[in-house]
């Protein structure tokens, strides 16, 4: 199991991973570097591949075949299944509780 | 500097890990500048990894089945048999205080102390000891399912070699308990281990950390011998056991022979000095007389090595014989030293001691380096 994320489920890595895959096949220092861009988390390159480790298992990602020693890896059909349902869950949590935050 | 560090870390990363993404991992560190933080967070990851039983061998499963089997076996039967176990351990106290004027009896500090020592932490104390071996014949199946031949006869004979050493030493601990503490109470004053009036958690504490000190000192040779082995360029350690010249086995077994009387004699003495000094104490004019024992067992100890290093190599040259020598007297002349520098815990020893092995562990790295040969580098 990847280690929890520390600041809430928009850091989990396996989900930052994903998310960094949907816009196409990338490898592990191209992933790291993208998910700093977009969500200011800095992975630490264990984390980063424990992560990796634990996506190509459930078949959420896979890698690609390559020539260099960084393989590419891209999101599977299951994968994009699982990440739009965790979007969609966390938007649902977060649309209700900025609702709540707005009448209290 | 980095290289080096990047492959440590890589190593703490199961073989089958490794090869699926050892390649990527490294890449990526190479490409960053490395930091504690990255540092640390690679090694946490490693751990991760290490305790998933799916990256490991089903090999391994039986054998650790075997491990915890075990020691749930050795723990029970200990429990039913505390109470002639404890004798081992409680008469020789009981029996040194009265010898020492005192009434013969060791008290309880706490509520149920005896319980707990006698009914548990005894039995745990066994079960280490024979949990060792087993540990150490997992550790074995491990290396041989990932390793070449020739690691798997050196992980067969670690295994050996520690495991023996560890009980050998344990039963020796024992003995040396059963008249050592007597001996102790009686001569040495101040009495700075066991006191009047002593508990039974005080008595049990000694004879623990006495004997397991004790089970893990002797092994140091060969835990450095070994790990050197494992991780350093192969052949190179292949060739440097060896001898020249003809008749070679007669060589080597004649050289290793006065290693081990070497041994023998220098451990003897550490023995009898962590029978007195580890467990009673030590008297102001003994010091200058521990010190120069100390200081004549490494001489002949270096002796002994140059002796057996000339035998080996006499027709390679006078620098590998030095060499030889500083790696021989490193490697067998570390744990009687440590012995000796535990057992005075340091009362006579401290900073001698300390500089000693830290002499003993440059002479061992120094020699190794320096006298391999080149052409295995």
């Amino acid at each position: 199991m990847a280690r929890k994320p520390n600041g809430g489920p928009a850091s989990d890595p396996e989900l930052l991973i994903l998310a960094s895959l949907a816009s196409g096949a990338k490898h592990g220092y191209a992933i790291m570097q993208d998910i700093e861009t977009f969500s200011r988390n800095k992975l630490g390159p264990g984390t980063l591949y424990t992560a990796i480790t634990r996506l190509v298992e459930k078949g959420w990602i896979q890698p690609e075949a390559a020539e260099s020693r960084q393989r590419p890896y891209r999101i599977t059909g299951a994968g994009v299944m699982h990440l739009q349902s965790q979007l969609e869950k966390m938007r649902a949590i977060a649309s209700l509780g900025l609702r709540r935050l707005r009448f209290s | 500097m980095k290289g080096f560090v990047i492959r440590i870390l890589l190593r703490l990363y199961p073989a089958k890990w490794r090869n699926e993404f050892g390649g990527e991992l490294e890449d990526l560190l190479y490409r960053e500048p490395l930091r504690f933080g990255g540092a640390m967070d690679v090694v946490l990851s490693a751990l991760r990894e290490q305790l998933r039983l799916s990256n490991h061998p089903a090999a391994l499963m039986r054998p650790l089945a075997l491990l915890l089997g075990g020691m749930a076996a050795v723990f029970v039967f200990s429990v039913m048999f505390s109470d002639p176990l404890w004798m081992l351990i409680g008469l020789p106290g009981a029996k040194a205080l009265s010898q020492s004027g005192h009434p013969p009896m060791l008290i309880q500090d706490k509520p149920f102390e005896g319980l707990a020592i006698i009914r548990f932490a005894l039995p745990l104390l066994v079960t280490a000891f024979v949990a060792y071996p087993l540990i150490l014949y997992l550790a074995r199946v491990k290396l041989s399912s990932t390793g070449t031949p020739p690691r798997k006869s050196l992980a067969t004979a670690f295994v050996i070699c520690s495991g023996g050493l560890f009980l050998l030493s344990g039963a020796g601990a024992l003995v040396a308990w059963q008249h050592g503490v007597v001996l102790t109470l009686q001569g040495a004053e101040p009495v700075t281990r066991l006191t009047y009036p002593a508990s039974i958690s005080a008595c049990f504490a000694l004879f623990a950390r006495s004997t397991l000190e004790f089970g893990i000192l002797l092994q140091l040779p060969v835990l450095m011998v070994f790990i050197l082995r494992m991780w350093s360029a192969k052949t190179a350690l292949r060739d440097y056991a060896r001898g020249t010249g003809k008749n070679e086995g007669l060589q080597i077994t004649l050289s290793r022979l006065i290693l081990a009387v070497g041994a023998f004699l220098c451990g003897i003495r550490a023995m009898g000095y962590w029978a007195i000094l580890d467990l009673g104490g030590v008297r102001s004019g003994e010091r200058s007389e521990i010190v120069s024992t100390v200081i004549r067992s490494a001489l002949l100890f270096f002796v002994l090595s140059l002796a057996s290093a000339w035998l080996q190599e006499r027709k390679s040259g006078v620098r590998r014989i030095v060499m030889k020598t500083l790696y021989v007297t490193g490697v067998h002349g570390i744990a009687p030293m440590a012995l000796f520098t535990l057992a005075s815990s340091g009362a006579v020893l401290r900073m001698p001691g300390a500089a000693g092995l830290l002499v003993l562990f440059v002479c061992f790295v120094v020699g190794l380096r320096l006298s391999v040969p080149q052409e295995a580098h």
